[in-house]
C-alpha cells in the first residue's frame, strides 16, 4: 500500500505536555478524520508534519520521504489550513496571493481565481478586515490552487457556518475523485467526520488511542446502558469509560461481543458514534457525574 | 441506480448500498452490463467515505452481481438465470423466516399464518 | 541545486518586496530627509560614512520585524522552502536593502548643494570597504538574534549595547576616569577609520573581502542552527 502519510513513534515534549508515541499511517486517495478534545495534541501533531515545531524523535514520511530530509519538495505538494490563519495584516488579499503564488510550480491562477469567487473573499480587502471563517476560507483557497496532493486541515469547520461546512465536505469530495490526493482533517465536530472520513485517529492527552479505518469503529464499540446499581465493580473495570446519570449509566467498550455476553437482560447495547467514543472514552463515572 | 442512505438505520452503510444494489439487479432495474458509477464518484454522490463505497463494491463482487474491469470501470456481471433464481427463492425465504419469527413472538400458529398468506397471494391476481 | 538556491532566494526576495514596500518606502524617506540635512552638517566623511552605516543597518530588521509583528513567521514557514532557505532570504533582504540605502546616502552625498562632501570620496576602496564592513558587522550580530527571538532579539542586542554603555558611563564617572574612556572611545573610533585607510597595508584586499563572507556566512550558519530549533 502506497501512504501519503506515515508517522512513527513520533514524540514532542513542551511545558505541560507531551505528544507521546504517536503513530499512524494514511494511505494514498483517503480521508482521514483526527478527534480528540482540546489539548489532545492535534494541531501540534499537524504542525510537526509540517515543521512548524520540531519533533524531539520519531519518524514522518510524506509520499515516502522524510519531511524534514525534503522539506521544501514535500511542502510544494501539501495544502495546508492552519487554525488560526495569520498572514500580514497589512496586506490585501490580492496581495498576498501574489506573494505565494510563485513558490509553487503547480500554482493555478485561474483555480485561485475561481475559488475566491465561490467563497465570496473580498480580494481587495486587507487580511485584518476579514471574519475568522473568511481568513480560513482563503487559507483554503490558497491551500487548493496549487495541485496539493496532501490537504492538511486543522479544525477547518470552526467558524465557518453550516452551509459553508456542508460545502467544504463536498469540495474535499470532489478533490477525492482524483485517487492520488489525501486528506488530514482535525476537528471536534465529529458530525463532520462520521460520514466522510475513510480512517480516524483519536488522540487524548498526547496519545494516540486508536487509529482505525471508519466502518471498523462501528463494529468494534458499542455504548452499554443500565440503571445505576447494575454498575458493579467487574463492570466498571470491563468498560472503557463511564458516565453516570441521574437514571443511569452508560459505559464505552470496544470489545462489543464479550459485552453482549456480559450485559445481558436490562441493559441495552449500542453501536457507539464517535461523539460518544469520545465523551466516554477514559471518563471515570465519579458518583456526582453529570 | 436509485441509493437512498439512512443515517437511523442500524444497518451499516456499506450493507445498505450492497442490498439496495443487489435489490435492483435482481429486480431488473439494472441489466447486464449497465455501468456503475465510479467508486469515488458513487462515494461523493451519496457523501460517504471512499472506503465504505469500495467496501460495498467488494462485497457485490464476491456475490457475484458486478464485475470490475480493470481501468474502465464497474458492470454489472452476467447473471446466471439458474442461479439467479436460486437467490431470488433464497431471498423470498428469508423474508418468509422473518414473518415467521415475528408470528412466534405473537403465538400464531401455522396454519393460520399459511392462511395469512394465500390471502395475501389471492389479493394481487 | 546552486540554480535552485538562486530561484528560491529570488522569490523570497520578491516576497519581502511584494510584503513589506508600505513600510520600507516610508522609512527610506525618513532615512533620506535625515541623510539631506546630515550631509550637509557632515564634515568628516569617515564618520559621515560609519554613522550611515549603522543607519542603514539598523532599518534592514524592518521586514523581519514586520513577520513576527503579524505572527506570520509560522505562514512562511509553511511555503515549499527550508528553514535554511528562509534564514537566507532574511540576509538577501537585508543586504540587498542595505546596498539600496547606501546608493541614496551617497546620491544625496553627491548632489545636494552645500555639502562638503562628495561620491567620489567614498568610490575608494578603502572607504568601500569600510562600509560593507560595518554592514557586515552589525547585521551578523543582529539577524542571527532576530530570526531566532523576533524583535525581542533587536531589543535585546540593543538593550545589552545599552548596559554595557551606561555601566562604562557610570564606572567611568565615579572613578573618574572619563576623559580616559572618552579619549579611549575617540581613539577606537579613529583606529577603526585610520585602519581602514590603511587596510589595503595591512591586509590584501581579497583577504578583508574574504573576511567579510566568513563573518556573515558564520552568522548565517548560526541564523539557520537557531531558526531550526525555533517552533511556531
Amino acid at each position: 500500500m502506497e501512504y501519503a502519510l506515515e508517522i512513527e513513534s513520533v514524540g514532542k515534549h513542551y511545558k505541560g505536555f507531551t505528544l507521546n508515541g504517536v503513530s499512524l499511517r494514511l494511505p494514498r486517495g483517503y480521508v482521514m478524520g483526527l478527534i480528540g478534545p482540546n489539548g489532545a495534541g492535534k494541531t501540534t501533531l499537524i504542525k510537526l508534519i509540517m515543521n512548524l515545531v520540531r519533533r524531539d524523535g520519531g519518524a514522518i514520511r510524506v509520499f515516502g520521504l522524510d519531511n524534514l530530509a525534503n522539506e521544501a519538495a514535500i511542502k510544494s505538494r501539501i495544502g495546508f489550513v492552519p487554525d488560526e490563519p495569520r498572514f500580514h495584516e497589512d496586506a490585501t488579499l490580492e496581495v498576498l496571493a501574489s506573494a505565494v503564488a510563485p513558490f509553487y510550480a503547480e500554482w493555478d491562477d485561474r483555480r485561485f481565481r475561481t475559488l475566491a469567487g465561490e467563497f465570496d473573499l473580498p480580494l481587495g480587502k486587507k487580511f485584518k478586515k476579514l471574519s475568522h471563517g473568511t481568513k480560513t476560507k482563503f487559507a483554503l483557497a490558497l491551500a487548493l490552487s496549487h495541485g496539493a496532493e496532501l490537504v492538511l486541515l486543522d479544525e477547518p469547520t470552526t467558524g465557518l457556518d453550516p452551509v459553508f461546512r456542508r460545502r467544504l465536505l463536498d469540495m474535499l469530495a470532489g478533490l477525492l475523485q482524483d485517487e492520488r490526493v489525501s486528506v488530514l482533517f482535525s476537528s471536534h465536530i465529529t458530525a463532520d467526520l462520521e460520514r466522510t472520513a475513510d480512517f480516524v485517529t483519536f488522540l487524548l492527552d498526547g496519545r494516540v488511542v486508536f487509529s482505525n479505518p471508519m466502518d471498523q469503529l462501528a463494529e468494534r464499540w458499542a455504548v452499554v446502558k443500565g440503571g445505576r446499581e447494575m454498575l458493579d465493580a467487574d463492570a466498571r473495570a470491563f468498560l472503557e469509560g463511564v458516565r453516570i446519570r441521574p437514571h443511569g449509566f452508560e459505559g464505552l467498550t470496544s470489545r462489543i461481543d464479550d459485552a453482549r455476553r456480559r450485559f445481558g437482560n436490562g441493559f441495552v447495547i449500542e453501536r457507539a458514534s464517535l461523539d460518544d467514543i469520545m465523551v466516554l472514552y477514559g471518563r471515570e463515572g465519579a458518583k456526582h457525574d453529570d | 441506480m436509485r441509493i437512498v442512505i439512512s443515517n437511523a438505520s442500524p444497518d451499516p452503510i456499506y450493507e445498505q448500498i450492497v442490498r439496495q444494489i443487489r435489490a435492483q439487479i435482481l429486480s431488473g432495474d439494472l441489466s447486464e452490463g449497465d455501468q456503475l458509477p465510479s467508486i469515488r464518484k458513487l462515494a461523493r454522490d451519496l457523501q460517504i467515505s471512499v472506503i465504505t463505497t469500495k467496501r460495498a463494491y467488494e462485497e457485490l463482487e464476491r456475490e457475484g452481481f458486478i464485475n470490475t474491469v480493470g481501468g474502465k470501470g464497474t458492470y454489472v456481471a452476467a447473471q446466471n438465470p439458474e442461479f439467479l433464481r436460486e437467490k431470488q427463492m433464497k431471498a423470498v425465504e428469508e423474508k418468509l423466516a422473518e414473518a415467521v419469527d415475528q408470528a412466534r413472538l405473537l403465538n400464531v400458529e401455522s396454519d393460520r399464518l399459511a392462511e395469512m398468506l394465500r390471502l395475501l397471494y389471492a389479493e394481487d391476481e | 541545486m546552486t540554480t535552485e538556491t538562486l530561484r528560491r532566494d529570488w522569490i523570497l526576495l520578491r516576497r519581502d518586496w511584494i510584503l513589506h514596500r508600505r513600510a520600507l518606502l516610508p522609512a527610506a524617506l525618513i532615512f533620506a530627509t535625515f541623510q539631506v540635512y546630515f550631509v550637509i552638517v557632515a564634515n568628516h566623511p569617515t564618520l559621515w560614512l560609519v554613522l550611515t552605516c549603522i543607519y542603514m543597518s539598523f532599518l534592514t530588521v524592518i521586514p523581519l520585524n514586520r513577520d513576527g509583528k503579524f505572527r506570520a513567521l509560522a505562514w512562511s514557514c509553511t511555503l515549499p522552502v527550508t528553514r535554511a532557505d528562509l534564514a537566507r532570504g532574511h540576509y538577501v533582504t537585508a543586504w540587498t536593502l542595505a546596498a539600496g540605502l547606501f546608493l541614496v546616502a551617497l546620491a544625496l552625498a553627491a548632489f545636494v548643494p552645500g555639502t562638503k562632501l562628495s561620491a567620489a570620496m567614498f568610490l575608494n576602496p578603502n572607504r568601500l570597504l569600510l562600509a560593507a564592513g560595518i554592514t557586515a558587522f552589525i547585521l551578523a550580530l543582529l539577524l542571527p538574534f532576530t530570526i531566532r527571538f523576533g524583535l525581542i532579539g533587536i531589543l535585546l542586542v540593543l538593550v545589552v549595547l545599552q548596559i554595557v554603555g551606561a555601566v562604562t558611563f557610570v564606572v567611568a564617572e565615579t572613578t573618574g576616569s572619563m576623559d580616559i574612556v572618552e579619549g579611549r572611545v575617540g581613539a577606537a573610533f579613529r583606529a577603526l577609520a585610520d585602519g581602514a585607510a590603511e587596510l589595503p597595508e595591512i591586509l590584501s584586499i581579497p583577504v578583508f573581502l574574504l573576511a567579510l563572507v566568513l563573518v556573515n556566512w558564520a552568522s548565517y550558519k548560526i541564523a539557520v542552527a537557531l531558526f531550526r530549533r525555533r517552533d511556531l
